[in-house]
């Protein structure tokens, strides 16, 4: 079956308007304890995916109704499946929207996408660490994809485009005579960065001893809390999301255009940025996954919301029909060197189980795997056990970022990010 | 009615046969897992609503694993055209032959393994449903939905967001050896209200599930599901923050499968034994909890979503009872580890979908029942909490330490629920410590299977879990 094909049945269905989404994607898997191949795997996947929209009989309401299929299905099936889909779409009715019409659009650049020399780069920067009896890799897994994606709507638009992404899962472990503990990263990324990589991962290495002979970490009450790395995103995510129209519309949001997000904000400010490219991203496409293409936009100055972003239903009940997806991002730099944002009494959080921010409620928790407690005498002790919590909503008045900044997969950010009078739970 | 096995896979059953075949000439091992499943996932909000076929397990396509030289590799596909699969088996070989060119090149070892045994086996198993997400009355059930989402709408001017979302999914699944051909097909679906209430800026959510190893006629039960969960989303906006502290602590059924899926799930896969990962492997006979505890994980452990007849390597489902009166007894494993390991593959062996690889991954993960009422439990506490509904959690297999999201925590002083909540709470601790303060079980139990799971932060199954109410000591924030 080809897209042409089904395109053809869905404009003889009479569905009031209709999205097709092709992806192709071709990936290669290694999977290493220590250095030695566990095991090496290949997988070539084509997908369709078919929205059927369906315009109430009194035309003040818009149902849809979406259908996955591989590449193997027969006409008559991809016609029955167009069938059922408009009945389901009938069933349901949200209020009136409209898919957007084609953008003017860069032309496409067909990303040569070598998956061989890619999967070569990452074996040789992870076997180039700093290894040593003490610390070293225990696993590691990589995947690299050459996907290729094409969109095709009701309304005239039709973009492919061609990209790598990549994905490399890391397990380093440390020991002493006494026990043995791991990190566990995970590193999303376009093409190989072997740089960044290396950097990153030498950090790691670094934290090894010190998790070795952390203390427990002790019961702080309120303390001021720095996050970094993957965590640090998370905390950003509060933010994005927060202008994206769905929460908006669902009231899960209270921003609003021109207002600042809080009262009272008396530490750095955050301004939030869209970004078509940013390099080393997974996310480097030129259109959102409706078509809609991808700018560099202001969202939030100074935590004030400048402009709102989202896909197309959402973003037409706010009026706001200048909005897209977003891919990549990027924070501004705030007002601190990396010494003040560290400055005692603090708690830097390095590792935690599994850190999380609800974007929605603002709550935000975490256990500790290794965290240095900075002393307001300067002295600094590694830490673990115990958590975190607090709300995002009382943080963002005195929040402190660095104006150092560091990229991580498609979010570019203050490398350092210090919240205020954050709960911590004790381990001891 | 019996569910029906995939008319597609038996279509290409004697073509892939073929392929397992001839690569059978040259190679150690051959298999192909074949799969087939259809799904339906209705969501209805009072803002936004959506239909689509795609649920977790929807798929379609064939992996080929091989063995050569003490080496496994897979090659995962879709887009063959199986009326020829002699085109099937040159990409393969050439396929694999590209990444045996680059692994040469960077002068890479293998982790050497024997091979994968291949008895003879022949099975067909279907699993009962009423119904099928395939061929359900879809305006009946979108039109109950409907009704509850506008019902939990109309509960409160505090409720902003009232989902409805109902799932099933049809599974079809055939695995192919020289000697082997085993094919299975059965019904899980899954249902789930979700409350978001909103006061003076705060932003609260609560939900319920239900799940089983049955077709949409599970949908029935969600109706019931409204008022609890409503009422739960209200007393959020005026719940307080937990002072931090150890507390005696009861876990309701949904927070016991938490803990048993968190503690004894991953810390005891067998893949992380290879790797050196797991601090279980070091205490097989060894006390890890106290004399109440008891565990067992297994697809035939439970009736609910991942209750196979056999795993995504061939291998029969099992029972394996991890824990018994608090000695810890047994790991899970699939087929590959288990080879490794020099043990038996205990039916644990599952992949996110034909295109991703094989991990050892839970099934029903489960604490066994014990003799207490859950009233007599909470008459026990001198000062603690009751801690319900679960958001997220995650283990170090390594360290032994443990992390779980909770919902919210009742109070209770004096052996009395006082109507004080709490939340969110944060439960971390040392699972042996954990488990090892377990000093009473209540004598029911229950089994939640509308979560995911990953391994590490990808590769997404579906796993069940629960148990009993369990009172322990707990570290809270």
């Amino acid at each position: 079956m080809k897209i042409e094909q089904i395109k053809e049945l869905l404009e003889k269905s009479g569905a009031f308007a209709w999205r097709i989404t092709q992806t192709k994607t071709k990936r290669w898997e290694f999977y290493f304890i220590r250095h030695d191949l566990d095991q090496n795997r290949s997988a070539d996947i084509e997908n369709y995916q078919i929205t059927v929209f369906v315009k109430s009989e009194d035309g003040k309401g818009v149902g849809s109704a979406t259908a996955e299929m591989g590449p193997d299905e027969t006409p008559e099936y991809v016609e029955l499946t167009i069938k059922d889909l408009l009945f389901q779409a009938s069933l349901i009715k949200d209020s009136y929207y409209e898919l957007k019409a084609p953008a003017a659009l860069s032309e496409a650049e067909e990303t040569d996408v070598d998956l061989n020399r890619i999967s070569a780069n990452f074996m040789d920067t992870v076997k180039k660490l700093p290894e040593t009896d003490e610390v070293f890799m225990n696993s590691y897994e990589i995947f690299v994809s050459d996907v290729k994606r094409r969109i095709v709507t009701s309304t005239g638009i039709d973009v492919t485009e061609k990209y790598p992404v990549s994905l490399l899962e890391t397990v380093v472990n440390a020991r002493n005579s006494e026990h043995e503990i791991e990190f566990y990263k995970l590193y999303d990324s376009g093409i190989c960065m072997k740089n960044d990589l290396k950097t990153d991962l030498e950090k790691t290495f670094e934290y090894g001893p010190s998790r070795l002979v952390a203390g427990k970490t002790p019961s702080l009450g309120k303390a001021d809390v720095v996050f970094s790395g993957e965590d640090a995103v998370r905390v950003y995510e509060y933010f994005k999301d927060g202008l994206d129209c769905a929460f908006i519309h669902m009231k899960y949001s209270s921003f609003k255009k021109g207002e600042p997000i809080a009262e009272g904000i008396t530490g750095d400010k955050v301004t939030l940025k869209t970004l078509k490219n940013l390099d080393g991203s997974s996310m480097n496409m030129l259109t959102d996954p409706e078509g809609t293409p991808i700018e560099d936009r202001v969202l939030m100055e100074d935590d004030i919301p400048k402009a709102f972003h989202g896909g197309t239903k959402f973003s037409y009940y706010l009026g706001e029909k200048d909005t897209f997806i977003p891919g990549n991002y990027e924070v501004s730099g705030g007002s601190c060197d990396k010494d003040e944002i560290l400055k005692g009494p603090v708690l830097e959080c390095v590792f935690f189980s599994d850190f999380q921010v609800d974007t929605m409620s603002g709550d935000l928790f975490g256990e500790i795997r290794l965290a240095f407690l900075h002393e307001a005498d300067g002295t600094v002790r590694p830490v673990t056990g115990g958590s975190i919590s607090g709300n995002m909503k009382d943080f963002v008045r005195n929040m402190k970022m660095s104006k150092e900044r560091s990229r991580y997969d498609n979010a570019l950010i203050p490398t350092y990010t210090r919240l205020a009078d954050v709960t911590v739970t004790g381990a001891e | 009615m019996k569910a029906p096995f995939s008319e597609y896979l038996e279509g290409i059953a004697p073509a892939v046969k073929k392929a397992v075949d001839d690569l059978s000439r040259d190679h150690d091992y051959v298999s192909a897992l074949c799969t087939d499943s259809k799904g339906l996932v209705i969501r209805i909000g009072s803002r936004s609503r959506s239909i689509s076929n795609k649920t977790m397990t929807t798929e379609r396509g064939v992996v080929f694993r091989v063995c050569k030289d003490k080496k496994y590799s897979e090659y995962a596909v879709n887009t063959t055209d199986w009326s020829n699969p002699d085109a099937v088996i040159a990409e393969i070989r050439k396929e694999l032959e590209l990444q045996d060119d680059l692994l040469k090149t960077s002068s890479v070892s293998i982790f050497e393994t024997g091979v994968l045994e291949d008895e003879p086996i022949e099975f067909f198993g279907q699993k009962e449903t009423e119904l099928l997400p395939e061929k359900t009355d879809l305006k009946t059930l979108t039109e109950k939905l409907i009704a509850i989402s506008d019902k939990g709408m109309g509960m409160s001017d505090k409720i902003i967001e009232c989902i409805a979302r109902a799932q099933s999914t049809h599974i079809s699944k055939m695995f192919l050896t020289k000697n082997r051909d085993l094919r299975q097909s059965y019904v899980y679906s899954e249902g789930m209200v979700a409350a978001v209430a909103s006061a003076d800026g705060s932003v609260k959510e609560d939900y319920k599930t239900v799940s089983g190893i049955r077709g949409p006629e599970l949908f029935d039960e969600m109706e019931a599901l409204l008022e609890p969960v409503v009422n739960g989303a209200l007393e959020l906006l005026d719940a307080k923050p937990i002072e931090p502290g150890e507390y005696e602590i009861i876990t309701s059924p949904e927070v016991t499968g938490l803990i048993a899926h968190e503690a004894f799930g991953h810390g005891v896969e067998m893949d992380m034994f290879v790797k050196h990962r797991a601090l279980g492997a070091d205490y097989i006979g060894k006390r890890v909890a106290s004399d109440n505890v008891t565990m067992h994980e297994g697809a035939l452990c439970a009736d609910n979503v991942t209750s196979y007849f056999f795993d995504d390597e061939g291998v029969m489902a099992g029972d394996v009872t991890e824990i018994e009166k608090g000695i810890l007894k047994s790991g899970i494993c699939d087929s590959l580890a288990a080879l490794r390991l020099g043990v038996k593959p205990t039916g644990n062996g599952k992949r996110e979908n034909f295109a991703h690889k094989v991990y050892t991954r839970m099934t029903n993960t489960m604490f066994d029942s014990g003799s207490y009422t859950k009233d007599e439990m909470i008459a026990s506490v001198k000062y603690g909490y009751l801690l319900e509904g679960m958001q997220s959690g995650m283990e170090d297999p390594k360290h032994w330490g443990i992390q779980c999201i909770i919902q919210k925590g009742r109070e209770i002083r004096d052996g009395k629920l006082t109507g004080k909540v709490v939340a969110p709470v944060i439960m971390t601790g040392y699972v042996p410590e954990l488990l090892g303060n377990i000093t009473m079980c209540s004598t029911d139990r229950m089994v939640f299977g509308s979560g995911g799971c990953g391994k590490g932060h990808k590769e997404w199954v579906k796993v069940a879990d629960g148990g009993p109410y369990l009172k322990t000591k707990g570290r809270l924030g």
